[in-house]
């Protein structure tokens, strides 16, 4: 059992690119970690730092007290799950568990023991004779997680290993996951560019973006508090609405003012935002699940209404911007509608425009 | 599903031409050197008369047909494992990055793009026992004393027609190999690096099983070619010193045309298909266990 400590960590490509900047971060003992982030966040390059199949430009790696950037990757005691899976294609599913073993010099009966028993918590001991490729990708993705799991190593890293599974499959094995982490109690770092795998999974998130981290925190601390814009707008589906506008301030109360649209803010945040007055150069974020389509703050023309059942997504259009509403129930608007809209004065997330940092409010 | 007549019609016209050009140029032949074989024909005046298994009695109790058997496999072999072994080494080297990969992976390929009749001009260059610049070199260092007569002399020369295969021949199997190496995904090797294994494991764990299948074809595709290769060794050695490095395949010429006996040069060649037809056997199974994966 061990913790994972990274220090001022820097990665440059040959080809004069940054990969990652002053990644600084510890991951606590028997944590479930997420980096999150699009494409080209830096998040596959720290892991695979992690896991010594790159070497970091500058910077240091510790697995509790022990510096690792130096170790290859088969002495740091760590198993990874990759995206593709990487089963060895000419190996049975017994010779692919028992692989890892095999090179440490496990005996012959200990290693197929073991093998089978794993086998059968992960439910693949009808397939140990198969190879890799008369199995389908739910039960691949089982083989890689048990290859992973034999060696019962002190960290595990798992590399967008649902991201090849179908819908129903990937919220299957999401549940399982967390059950295993819940088991084995040891220390996982997990690479998404899915929120949904981010904030259910994780206990806390590492939102990344252009090689540097934006903020770390429970998946609550990321969805109720995010630190600035780039957070704001990657965690939360459907995606928060952006309007520009200012604060002003009315008889002592804080009031936020775009075009057509006007939120009056609850004392406690008004009597912090006073000395942040200003016309213009302020970012409103507002999350759809925190509108609704009632009197309040502004009006929009309805574009496109999408039925979910139990809500409608609403699009509609206002003098600040298109904006997107949640809206329990059925049948909440028709295209062409004009509807009064309503911002939950309590969940407004204000930015300064210019920086995308968050106001302390 | 059933065809209409006029897609029937379609099919044979499609298939004719590739047909017509087999049963000319590869049925007929084939059979004609079968007919052959069981007869006594003069090549020059092409009369002769039906014999039955004569030639062929007379081949199996020929010392020099065994002789030229057994040179037969020697060359073969000696030649395969050389053009494997080089050919598994060159392809892992072209597989690395290094600078100038390109020119030299289209330099690979040159021995086996030359004619051979060049190639073995200069071959006999270098290993002449006046001027050549093998001896010259060898001497030079000090590992012989005098000269070699590399080709008039055995072993020397079976194991200078070998080399020479070997040179010639190896770059195909380059090319097959690195083809397959380039596809084999790189994430295998990341996690047999995390799973422990050292270098010299990742080769024998995942590079070369997943090298077995081209592998298998190319040994069993070079060794048919190999088999039947007559003009390096003819043009090399002449099948001398004596009959040191005749192989089968200028035993058939010289049955059947200076010596003007077609009908056991044809017997020969006859014994010569089945051999191959073994290899040719496993080489379809080998390709069909291809196909299911």
């Amino acid at each position: 059992m061990v913790s994972v400590r990274y220090q001022h960590l820097h990665k440059a490509f040959g080809d004069g690119s940054v990969a990652l900047q002053d990644f600084s971060l510890e991951v606590a003992d028997g944590e479930f970690l997420t980096f999150l982030g699009p494409s080209g966040c830096g998040k596959t390059t720290t892991l695979r730092m992690t896991a010594g199949l790159e070497t970091p430009t500058s910077g240091e790696i510790f697995f509790g007290e022990r510096p690792v950037v130096d170790l290859p990757p088969g002495r740091r005691n760590i198993a990874m799950v990759f995206q593709s899976y990487a089963l060895y294609p000419h190996m049975t599913v017994q010779q692919n568990l028992e692989y890892p073993l095999r090179k440490q010099g496990v005996a012959r009966d200990e290693r197929a023991r073991r093998a089978t028993a794993l086998a059968a918590t992960l439910q693949l001991d009808a397939l140990l004779h198969r190879r890799p490729k008369h199995l389908s990708g739910g039960q691949q993705q089982r083989v890689a997680l048990g290859r992973a799991l034999i060696r019962e190593p002190e960290v595990f890293l798992l590399d967008e290993p649902l991201s090849n599974l179908d819908a129903e499959l990937r919220t299957q094995m999401r549940a399982e996951l967390i059950q295993l982490h819940r088991r084995i109690g040891r220390t996982m770092i997990y690479v998404t560019h899915d929120q949904v795998e981010a904030m259910t999974m994780s206990t806390r998130i590492a939102v990344m973006s252009k090689g540097e981290l934006q903020q770390v925190g429970t998946p609550l601390e990321i969805y109720r508090e995010p630190r600035n814009r780039f957070v704001a707008a990657f965690v939360g589906s459907p995606a928060m609405n952006f309007v520009e506008g200012g604060i002003e301030l009315r008889d002592g109360r804080a009031v936020f003012r775009a075009a057509g649209l006007e939120v009056a803010l609850p004392d406690a945040r008004s009597a912090r935002l006073a000395g942040l007055a200003r016309a213009s150069g302020v970012l409103a974020g507002i999350r759809p699940e925190h509108l609704s389509l009632e009197p309040g703050s502004g009006e929009g023309r309805v574009l496109v209404v999408e039925a979910m059942g139990h809500e409608d997504i609403v699009t509609a259009e206002t003098p600040a911007g298109r904006i997107v509403v949640r809206s329990a129930g059925t049948a909440t608007a028709a295209a062409g509608d004009l509807v009064p809209l309503r911002v939950d004065p309590e969940k407004l997330h204000l930015f300064d425009a210019a920086s995308g940092e968050r106001l302390a409010c | 599903m059933r065809l209409k007549t006029s897609d029937s019609l379609i099919g044979v016209a499609f298939i004719t031409p590739a047909a017509t050009l087999f049963l000319l140029l590869v049925a007929y032949p084939l059979f004609q050197s079968i007919l052959i074989s069981f007869s006594a024909i003069n090549t020059m005046t092409l009369k002769g008369h039906y014999v039955g298994l004569a030639n062929y009695l007379d081949i199996l109790q020929d010392q020099e047909f065994w002789r030229t058997l057994v040179n037969t496999l020697i060359w073969t072999a000696g030649s395969l494992v050389l053009q494997v072994l080089l050919g598994v080494g060159f392809a892992l080297l072209l597989h690395r990055a290094f600078p100038g990969r390109a020119l030299a992976r289209s330099l690979v390929l040159f021995p086996y793009l030359l004619s051979t009749a060049v190639a073995v001009l200069v071959w006999r260059w270098l290993f002449n026992d006046l001027y050549g610049i093998l001896n010259y070199g060898l001497v030079h260092i000090g590992l012989i004393e005098r000269p070699i007569a590399w080709l008039s002399r055995m072993p020397e020369a079976m194991i200078s027609v070998i080399l020479v295969g070997a040179w010639k021949f190896f770059p195909f199997v380059v090319i097959a190999l690195l083809a397959r190496l380039q596809t084999i995904p790189l994430q295998l090797y990341e996690a047999a690096r995390i799973d422990g294994a050292s270098a010299v494991a990742r080769f024998w764990d995942i590079t070369l099983p997943q090298l077995s299948g081209v592998l298998a074809v190319v040994v069993l595709l070079r060794s048919i070619w190999d088999f039947k290769e007559f003009d390096l060794v003819y043009l090399m050695t002449g099948g001398g010193p004596g009959i040191g490095t005749q192989t089968l395949p200028i035993l058939v010429y010289r049955e059947a045309f200076p010596q003007l006996h077609l009908g056991k040069g044809a017997a020969i060649a006859v014994v010569m298909l089945l051999v191959m037809l073994v290899f040719m056997l496993l080489y379809l199974r080998q390709s069909a266990r291809g196909d299911e994966r």
